[in-house]
């Protein structure tokens, strides 16, 4: 008989999958974390995501420094008729390129971006193409370091529903814990309303509810601690995930409420599913709850790392400008049609009117003395291409947002003339938020050096 | 999520986030609580003499504990289990309550969530345990937990016969959620899903309303395929074939057939074949307002006969210009000369040639009679399997192909054990591809042969025995 070795693979599947059980309504009994004590507001990140690319031609201004000119796909920064002025905000990072290996469009793209690391293409033997993200995400880096005791570690959000969820956790999520743990935006509004505010709802004192939730998680964590000692490294990993999973909403379940302040305070409830109205997805009006959830986030210190996708890589979203009488047009499909590309133009216009409300949206949150939620965030708003038409990857579209306390420059127009790494765009933000880490990324997408020019 | 085209392989890799906790927290309440409102008697089924008895509590555990986790309970998780309901029957003085949180604690428990298939050695095998099995045989089937006749069948060994794996496998094919089972399996495979957001180009396609055909598009593929599968059962290769269809009254009018009210069993006009020619993959397959044989080739060769096609080089711009103007040329033309370069050719001369079959249909699945004024291609030849003339005779030779039943079992395997086939599965594998041959190609026959195989029975192994 001839010895066999046991699969390194993993024995243990999830039957939620199969089980296909029903998305309630999460409206969870918990409470919030205090904040407000009066000492420097924290400093907060957000990544601002557009799927499919830009026209460098119609994007990059011609002059460096502080005295750009906004062009046509950036004139949206400064919209007096909304009463729009983030542009002494925006510093726009141009001439940069994605340094790791271009294995797959759209795919590589993203995974520079947000992680400096190659993509690491799944062993599909003959099944199709998929990847996954070779290192934890910029935000999950950052949540690491800045999350402290906040009652959300980060929030994953989306605008458009419609993202490709065919290729694998590359182009199906933003935010990776780890290569093997994406975490899963929601585009709900009320849902994230619900999940965020739950906490500032008055609660009956006498109610043993909280208390028995823990319990209850401590039983269920005992069960996983007695299912792991039978499992191998892999899937004892897995689980090891699941019990952080318990453990957070352990400590979020019996967390204090916020402090009430005058920038934080209980929204109006929000009732938008994000529903289609006649096959088209309600896009502006989601992008701008989202953006209001995000602010009070941020001011009740609820979390300090968020990641908004506005649209997804190779997305199946429609903008409604594109077409205005007949809005069916992919946004994505267009990019890859020559004779489309105005509409394409169009898409990046109104993808960045709504970035400006996001930023117009945190700047006018004041926090007490200490200026507004933009002044203490750094907001990272880039693509998984630079132009769709070609899947290229070289001068990047990039735009980085916000003060960060006074630590990043902004209203800056940064081009580099030597083709500079992209992940030195991450390590400035690394900087800019104080965040400690020595270098982002890995193998040729490493960097230790950040922008010293967007520095202060 | 999909990995590596399913949902069954994305839920055996990646960790779950923070956020499913959440939901599975919120769902486990509502669902206790809903079933304690709705079945209150037949949950609670012992008489509680106080609000927090003990011992009925104990009676509820000894009975979910195995229903949830699918196997016997031990002893310490029927005492931490009691405890937790006692400590909420207390808190509240409320025996009720109490069995709220029990079930609401079971239903977030991995071992609920989970399928562990860790086995035990026997041999040069690593066997699944009669109560692994039925759980894998039992959610690959029917997409849900163990029946009682699977759980006797289990808890008697009979399970571990191969007569008695295949006679719940038969069983199990009878009940209706077999049926949807199968249909969640065809909509990865084809990728019925992305139906959701079809968008076609309405100057192109002036009145064509993509949202409202597409349920009807994807009901179409459904009916076919449960009619082949279930209803009428008969030669599975008969999907790339069979001029049999189902449709209703939008369906009929896009297609230009007669007028029919309510869904009907009817023949499709001469020139289309099975699945592959319905609006639905013809859609899906093509751009917003042009065909593409490169993408309705690729699926046949990467979904339907498990080749690899590679991406293309990175800084291409694959669009497709117009012909100049002043100029006529085809689809196939126009296409042909953008990818002459050798660097192209590589995949493409693989790719698109079936694709090409399909240029009568335009991209929303209706008939084209010329392309730009002229005549239209459709022939080619499928690698050394023959010559064709259209899309009927290409899929022809694709239903006599051997390399396609080899993958449709591959794929089924995949879905069944949540991973891409190793090598050291290969074996019987193809034993069980076999068996679906002889059986004339029955696509049960398929589901009850991979059960039944040891690649399915056992736990992995890296290297053949």
């Amino acid at each position: 008989m001839k010895p066999f070795r046991l699969s390194r693979r993993t024995l243990l599947r999830g039957a939620g999958a199969a089980l296909a059980l029903p998305t309630f309504d999460a409206m969870l009994d918990s409470h919030g974390v205090a904040y407000a004590d009066g000492t420097t507001p924290p400093k907060r990140f957000l990544v601002w995501f557009f799927g499919n690319g830009v026209r460098r031609s119609l994007w990059t201004p011609t002059q460096v420094g502080t005295s750009y000119s906004l062009t046509p796909e950036l004139a949206p920064l400064l919209d007096e008729a909304r009463g729009i002025d983030v542009r002494g905000y925006t510093s726009v990072i141009s001439g940069f390129n994605v340094k790791t290996q271009h294995l797959r469009g759209h795919h590589t793209g993203a995974c520079a971006l947000l992680s400096g690391s190659n993509i690491v293409p799944l062993p599909a033997g003959s099944a199709p193409y998929n990847s996954k993200f070779g290192r934890k995400s910029i935000d999950q880096e950052l949540a690491d370091v800045i999350a402290g005791d906040t009652r959300f570690r980060s929030l994953q959000l989306a605008v458009s529903k419609r993202w490709t969820r065919g290729e694998g956790p590359t182009l199906a999520n933003l935010s990776h814990r780890g290569p093997d743990q994406p975490l899963t935006q929601n585009a709900n509004p009320a849902n994230v309303y619900n999940e965020l505010f739950a906490g500032f709802l008055p609660k009956d004192p006498t109610d043993p509810r909280d208390r028995l939730r823990a319990s209850v998680l401590d039983a269920v964590s005992d069960d996983a601690r007695a299912l792991q000692s039978r499992l191998g490294a892999a899937d004892r990993q897995r689980l090891d995930a699941h019990l952080t999973g318990l453990s957070e909403l352990r400590q979020r379940i019996l967390a204090l409420p916020p402090v009430i302040t005058s920038a934080c305070t209980l929204p109006a409830q929000v009732t938008s599913t994000n529903a289609d109205s006649g096959g088209v997805e309600p896009i502006e009006d989601v992008s701008s709850i989202m953006s209001d959830l995000i602010a009070t986030a941020f001011a009740c210190d609820l979390t300090r790392v968020v990641t908004l996708q506005f649209s997804g890589s190779v997305g199946g979203h429609c903008f409604k400008v594109l077409s205005p009488s007949e809005p069916r047009d992919n946004e994505h499909a267009i990019t890859h049609e020559s004779e489309h590309q105005a509409k394409v133009d169009a898409a990046v216009r109104f993808t960045m009117r709504n970035f400006a409300y996001t930023l117009h949206r945190l700047r006018s949150t004041m926090e007490g003395t200490a200026g507004n939620l933009l002044d203490n965030s750094v907001v990272l708003c880039t693509s998984d291409v630079a132009e769709g038409l070609d899947h290229s990857i070289h001068d990047y579209p990039v735009l980085l947002a916000g003060k960060g306390g006074g630590a990043l420059k902004s209203g800056y127009h940064f081009r580099s003339n030597n083709g500079r790494n992209t992940s030195d765009i991450l390590m400035t933000c690394v900087r800019a938020m104080g965040a400690g880490l020595n270098s982002v990324g890995q193998d040729e997408g490493y960097s230790n050096t950040p922008i010293a020019e967007l520095l202060s | 999520m999909l990995v590596n085209g399913l949902t069954a392989i994305g839920a055996t890799v990646l960790k779950i986030p923070p956020s499913s906790v959440n939901d599975y927290e919120a769902n486990a309440y509502r669902a206790a609580q809903a079933a304690l409102l709705a079945r209150r008697s037949q949950v609670i089924s012992c008489t509680p003499t106080s609000s927090a008895d003990a011992t009925c509590m104990r009676t509820l555990a000894t009975r979910f504990v195995p229903l949830a986790f699918r196997r016997p309970a031990t002893e310490a998780e029927l005492t931490r289990w009691t405890a937790v309901g006692v400590e909420a029957a207390e808190a509240y003085d409320d025996f009720v309550r109490g069995a709220e949180f029990l079930l609401a604690g079971l239903l977030q428990s991995p071992a609920f969530l989970y399928l562990d298939e860790v086995g035990e050695t026997d041999g040069a095998w690593r066997r699944l345990t009669a109560w692994e099995l039925a759980s894998r045989v039992s959610f690959f089937l029917t997409s849900g937990p163990p029946d009682e006749l699977l759980r006797e069948a289990a808890a008697n060994g009979s399970l571990l016969t191969d007569e008695g794996l295949r006679a719940q496998a038969a069983r199990l094919l009878e009940k209706p959620e077999a049926r949807a089972a199968s249909l969640a399996l065809f909509d990865e495979l084809l990728e019925l899903h992305n139906l959701d957001h079809l968008a076609k180009d309405s100057a192109r396609f002036p009145g064509f309303d993509a949202q409202a055909l597409a349920p009807s598009m994807r009901e179409e593929t459904h009916r076919v395929l449960l009619d082949l599968v279930f209803d009428s059962p008969g030669d599975f290769r008969d999907i790339l074939t069979t001029r049999t269809t189902f449709v209703d009254g939008p369906l009929a009018q896009h297609y230009g057939m007669p007028p029919v009210s309510g869904w009907t069993r009817a023949t499709a006009a001469e020139g289309r074949a099975g699945i592959l020619t319905h609006a639905a993959f013809l859609s899906l397959q093509s751009h917003p307002s042009a065909n593409s044989p490169t993408y309705r080739g690729r699926f046949i060769r990467e979904r339907l006969l498990c080749q690899v096609i590679p991406a293309p080089p990175p800084e291409v711009d694959t669009s497709l210009p117009p012909a100049a103007p002043g100029t006529q040329r085809t689809l196939r033309q126009r296409l042909t000369e953008k990818t002459s370069a050798s660097r192209c050719q590589g995949c493409h001369r693989v790719m698109d040639p079936p694709g090409f079959a399909f240029e009568r249909f335009d991209a929303i699945g209706r008939v084209q009679a010329l392309d730009d004024g002229l005549p239209i291609d459709t022939s080619g030849s499928l690698d050394e399997r023959g010559a064709f003339d259209d899309a009927p005779g290409m899929l022809a030779l694709l239903r006599e192909d051997a390399r396609f039943t080899d993958c449709l079992a591959r794929v089924v395997f995949r879905q069944a054990v949540g991973h891409v086939d190793l090598p050291g599965e290969a074996r019987p594998l193809k034993a069980a591809a076999d068996a679906f041959t002889e059986s004339g190609h029955r696509y049960q026959s398929l589901l009850v042969e991979l059960v039944a195989s040891e690649a399915f029975r056992s736990g992995v192994l890296e290297d053949a025995p």
